[in-house]
């Protein structure tokens, strides 16, 4: 019986079907390759079984039981594992803490995270292909082989009863690829069930049972290995024989030259010391295997990359100009990624193929639409009229759209990455029909692109690159398939080349503000009468704003925001106060304090994740809202004179040392271990890091986010509740500006404002920065409203000293 | 449109149960009273529409209103009105040329940059006037506060000029498509080489110049320049803005919404009052109104299109 069955599987977006009806099983101990050319529908397929796309219609067996693979944790739990063809490692997070997310910390024997433990077992599971690399090391950090072989090692490791491996050897040099597929093929001997993607076809050959071909959503073809050989398996994925209609159609011979690319290199490597010379009306074709750097050879040529060398447009050197100059004189880029580069979603289609050709004045409504529908009839866009919104057209039309804008601006030279990418095959084929007719009258067109069949049948030369290289050079007509795929293969690199030297991150920022701590605490303690109630004074004066950096920090670290804290530290004091005046004993007060801050948090993320309107619309609302219940209930007048019960919160002084500082520091100490050892603060850390990769271990923000904000606001109800007890008075402005202090305290401490970063002791280290800045303008007479302009100053500062570091 | 229709009934709706409900709503003294507080929010909203069709957002326009209020203040008495209000326009350009170019060149994201400066800018106010306000104006401040031109509050006209040119920059020139290509996908804006660091630099700054005059506005109809005017202006020009259906999260903006907004949240203050609405309700409804009004754009748009 077949381990994984699919049966009539459908799926379409936007109309356009990504997959029809599609069948297919999977056997024990089988290895089943998946091939088809790009946007053939492989990917949704896998998003399918991976459970992070739902199908229309049809059905999933596993053993033989229909199952509902929702999300990607019902996938893993039903024994599938999924290996992308991007990372899906956590940026943020260890590797150590990447694999305890997959395997949902069940080392742990308490509800604390046992991280030696976490440690060792992602070190022997790493082992078999990755033991090099430190699991104590960020994510983020590794280069895409070691990204690559970290997962596939992890993946082995969970003991899947389906493998599904998406282009697995892609970012790999022929040595890990080999040592990749010896494992693979143990894995299967031993009874595992593979599902492999791959356009290696030489992988396909050497490793697959069996094979099925997709081909625009369709299977149209399965069967064993040996029923097929690579050039029938060609004409299958592309359903015809390749035309050469186009390559050997005569070319008008012009011997001038119109770009001349000389000892090009990008800054980062991606491509280096390329020269190309291109003729009048040539069309030329790079072709490389994913990361060999002919897409960042083309955005480097086009100015968005930074790069070295020269760059001759019809004699004049381009290489030291911007984009925008460079477009200008008619060197002319159309994006690879329509989706994340291409599309602007909220214009019409007409728009986005005029944006960019106008002028930044006055918009000539009527000379654009005819440019517009010119350049819609040439391409055969089938849209009834250029306002449709362009989501709704299809892949191909799209494509056809983001090609038109490159045309419109009338370029020499046009640079284009992926011209077909996730278009069907009679868009493709009209899209090549027009670039040719362009360029046989006069423009020169250099394009990308990692299908080899585009690239025999479109260019004229044909130029292959490989790690950043450009490794070989043929007229189209003379082009050996073989040799072009030859040349694109990575060559054997040693491991020590591949794998980046192990270095330690030394934590720079704690350093810092150490110094700085240390040095304005010097300070004070030079300039105050008596230095030592001086520094017992800042630490008072800032316990509650520990307390709030803190529950600030935690949302923040979980990727939100929230603005409410401030009028909700009031609300807190508040009810508190009142619950004292009427005579409620301090464990009452404090509970309805803590309550009505846990509420009012939760309900903050509760709104924001449910209507998904951002947090910080959500948190503006809400800080008028609580604000003005602030009012209502206490009648807009102070409550005074609150139980010495309350005040002894703040004030009682066991072994010396005030109630207050005690409470601060536990919170602390609490808070160092929710972040650091508790499975709920490390799930803030990985929905802050990225979202989507989090979903892939099961981890939603729907889940996280309002026990995130009700977190918060717990601490934020304590806040309020000491603050009321430290001045024995409740005013009703109590806690105006507190946001503001404590997501500076936070942000200055090194937690990340995009979420997934962040530690309680930079919070600490922020929040006595802030104080003893404060006490600092004291000692010296400053007046206290200079306070908000050195708090400007200090956030300021900070996000500018991140920045230059994240750059280096 | 569907949703501008939508808030034109609402607003007609209010207005009529406003007039039930106090017989002093409709009389013309109390519009136009009305009108001379909604110009300042009016002013603002109009640029904070653009700079949200970016997907930005700037908290410090209150602060930056008090700033400008006290360099009017200041310069106005030291020297004469003309160089007070080209002062302020100075102060409130420098503002807004100082957030562009932290968040255009340093890419650094306008939520925190704007809380800093939110702090900055009102710091500044407060240091400069030692938290003292500044008053005793020339008469042609009363002109531009409290006079009248053509039997229109002044500052009703410098509102619709305002509005006037944001809506002929946003839906008729090349600048208004950028700024919504740049908030829709700004990699893509930056891949076709569009002048990303430009466009949002002088958003900013238009921004800046814009509360530079309401600023002047304000401290013309209150005649006192202070360092606190403004306080929380933000959160009603933000709403009026979210509440018209410009998405938070850019691409989509509309200033026909934004007009709307304005003038609702205006006539739901005023009629609350006059219906003896306690002032914090006003606030309370008016955070209701701004979580509603986004969960429904949400709506709205993801309906609309699926990307």
């Amino acid at each position: 019986m077949a381990f994984l069955q699919l049966s009539g599987i459908d799926k379409s977006y936007a109309g356009t079907a990504a997959l029809s009806h599609i069948d297919l099983s999977i056997h024990a101990g089988e290895i089943l390759a998946l091939v088809g050319e790009n946007g053939a529908g492989k990917s949704t397929l896998i998003e399918i079984i991976a459970g992070m796309t739902a199908p229309d219609s049809g059905e999933l067996y596993i053993d033989g039981k229909q199952v509902d693979i929702s999300e990607p944790r019902s996938a893993r739990a039903a024994g599938v594992s999924v290996v992308h063809q991007h990372s899906h490692l956590l940026p943020d997070l260890s590797l150590a803490e990447n694999r305890a997310l997959r395997v949902d910390y069940t080392l742990r024997r308490s509800w604390m995270i046992n991280w030696p433990a976490v440690e060792d077992r992602a070190r022997s599971d790493g082992a078999s292909l990755a033991p090099f690399v430190d699991v104590k090391r960020r994510a983020g950090g590794l280069n895409a082989v070691e990204k690559q072989l970290v997962e596939l090692a992890f993946a082995l490791a969970d003991k899947p009863a389906l493998l599904v491996l998406d282009e697995p050897t892609a970012a790999l040099p022929q040595h890990e690829a080999e040592q990749l597929l010896a494992s693979v093929r143990t894995y299967a001997e031993n009874g595992g069930a593979v599902l492999f993607v791959s356009h290696r076809l030489e992988e396909v050959f050497s490793l697959a049972d069996r094979i099925a071909v997709l081909r625009d959503g369709e299977r149209v073809w399965l069967g064993h290995a040996e029923e097929t050989d690579r050039t029938t398996l060609v004409a299958t994925m592309v359903g015809r024989p390749v035309s050469t209609a186009a390559r050997q159609r005569p070319r008008v011979q012009v011997d001038e030259t119109t770009l001349n690319v000389r000892n090009f290199s990008s800054s980062d490597g991606a491509c280096s010391d390329v020269n190309i010379r291109l003729q009048k009306g040539e069309i030329y074709g790079l072709y490389g295997l994913v990361g060999a750097g002919h897409d960042a050879l083309c955005q480097a040529l086009a100015g968005l990359r930074p790069a070295s060398g020269d760059l001759f447009l019809r004699g004049h050197n381009l290489g030291k100009q911007t984009a925008i100059e460079r477009r200008i004189k008619g060197l002319v880029y159309v994006p690879g990624d329509r989706r994340t580069q291409g599309i602007f979603y909220a214009l019409s289609s007409g728009e986005n193929m005029a944006i960019g050709s106008e002028s930044v004045g006055w918009l000539r409504r009527d000379r654009e639409d005819r440019a517009v529908s010119e350049a819609i009839d040439t391409l055969h866009v089938r849209t009834l009229n250029p306002n449709q919104p362009i989501g709704q057209l299809s892949g191909g039309n799209q494509q056809k759209v983001l090609l038109g804008r490159g045309l419109l601006r009338d370029p020499d030279v046009l640079l284009i990455e992926e011209p077909t990418q996730g278009v069907d095959v009679a868009a493709k084929a009209e899209i090549h029909a027009h670039l040719r007719a362009r360029a046989n009258r006069g423009m020169t067109i250099l394009f990308a692109s990692a299908d080899l069949e585009e690239i025999l049948s479109l260019s004229d030369r044909v130029g292959t690159m490989r790690e950043g290289a450009l490794v070989g050079e043929w007229p189209a007509v003379s082009a050996q398939r073989e040799e072009i795929v030859e040349r694109a293969l990575p060559r054997l690199k040693k491991t020590e080349e591949s794998i980046s030297s192990v270095h330690r991150s030394i934590p720079w920022r704690l350093l810092t503000l150490c110094i700085i701590n240390v040095s304005l605490a010097a300070i004070s303690a030079y300039l105050a009468p008596d230095a030592l109630q001086n520094a017992l004074d800042v630490l008072l004066n800032n316990a509650v704003l520990l307390i709030g950096a803190l529950a600030v920090g935690c949302v923040i670290i979980a990727g939100s925001i929230d603005i409410s804290i401030g009028s909700l530290l009031g609300l807190s004091a508040i009810l508190a106060g009142l619950a004292d005046r009427a005579g409620l004993s301090p464990v009452y007060t404090a509970s309805i304090a803590l309550a009505a801050g846990a509420t009012g948090g939760w309900l903050n993320g509760w709104i924001a994740t449910r209507s998904r309107v951002h947090a910080i619309v959500v948190t503006l609302g809400t800080m008028a809202i609580y604000r003005g219940l602030i009012i209502e209930w206490s009648g807009g007048r102070w409550i005074l004179g609150l139980s010495d019960g309350l005040r002894a919160l703040a004030h009682s002084t066991p072994v010396g040392i005030p109630l207050l500082l005690w409470l601060a520091l536990s919170t602390w100490l609490a808070m160092w271990i929710l972040l650091r050892y508790s499975r709920f603060g490390r799930r803030m850390y990985a929905v802050g890091s990225a979202p989507r990769a989090a979903r892939y271990v099961g981890i939603t923000e729907r889940a996280v986010l309002p026990w995130a904000f009700a977190l918060c606001g717990l601490l934020i109800g304590l806040a309020g509740l000491l603050q009321a007890a430290r001045f024995g008075q409740v005013q009703t402005n109590m806690g105006t500006g507190f946001e503001l202090q404590a997501i500076a305290a936070a942000v200055i401490g090194g937690v990340h404002i995009a979420g997934g970063r962040g530690s309680a002791a930079g919070i600490a280290l922020g929040v006595l920065l802030i104080g003893q800045l404060a006490n600092a303008l004291v000692l010296l007479h400053v007046p206290a409203y200079w306070e908000d302009l050195f708090l400007g100053v200090v956030i300021l500062s900070t996000l500018v000293l991140e920045k230059r570091e994240e750059r280096r | 449109m569907k949703r501008e229709s939508g808030l034109l009934l609402t607003l007609i709706i209010l207005v009529a149960a406003m007039s039930v409900l106090s017989p002093y709503f409709l009389r013309t003294g109390n519009l136009l009273g009305l009108t001379r507080h909604l110009a300042e929010v009016g002013i603002i909203a109009c640029a904070m529409t653009c700079i949200i069709a970016t997907s930005g957002i700037d908290l410090s326009v209150g602060s930056l209103l008090g700033l400008t209020s006290i360099a009017l203040g200041y310069a106005s008495l030291a020297w004469d009105p003309a160089s007070g209000i080209a002062i302020a326009f100075a102060t409130g350009l420098l503002g807004g040329l100082f957030n562009g170019a932290l968040i255009a060149h340093f890419a650094l994201p306008p939520l925190v940059v704007t809380l800093a400066t939110m702090a900055l800018f009102r710091g500044l106010a407060m240091t400069i006037s030692q938290a003292q306000p500044v008053s005793d104006f020339a008469p042609i401040f009363d002109w531009i506060g409290q006079g009248t031109t053509a039997s229109i509050p002044t500052q009703l006209w410098i509102w619709c000029i305002v509005y006037t040119t944001s809506w002929v920059v946003l839906e008729r020139t090349g600048y208004g498509r950028y700024l919504r290509a740049i908030g829709d996908n700004s990699r893509a804006a930056r891949a076709a080489t569009l002048p990303v660091k430009r466009i949002l630099l002088s958003a900013y700054a238009a921004m800046g110049l814009l509360c530079a005059l309401a600023g002047i506005v304000y401290t013309a109809r209150v005649s006192t320049a202070r360092a606190d005017a403004g306080t929380g202006l933000e959160l009603e020009v933000i709403t009026a803005v979210v509440l018209g259906g410009t998405s938070i999260t850019g691409g989509r903006a509309s200033l026909v919404g934004t007009l709307l907004g304005v003038l609702i949240l205006g006539v739901v203050r005023n009629g609350a009052s006059l219906a003896g609405v306690p002032s914090v309700w006003q606030a309370i409804i008016a955070g209701v109104i701004l979580i509603a009004a986004a969960a429904l754009n949400h709506r709205l748009t993801d309906r609309g299109t699926a990307h």
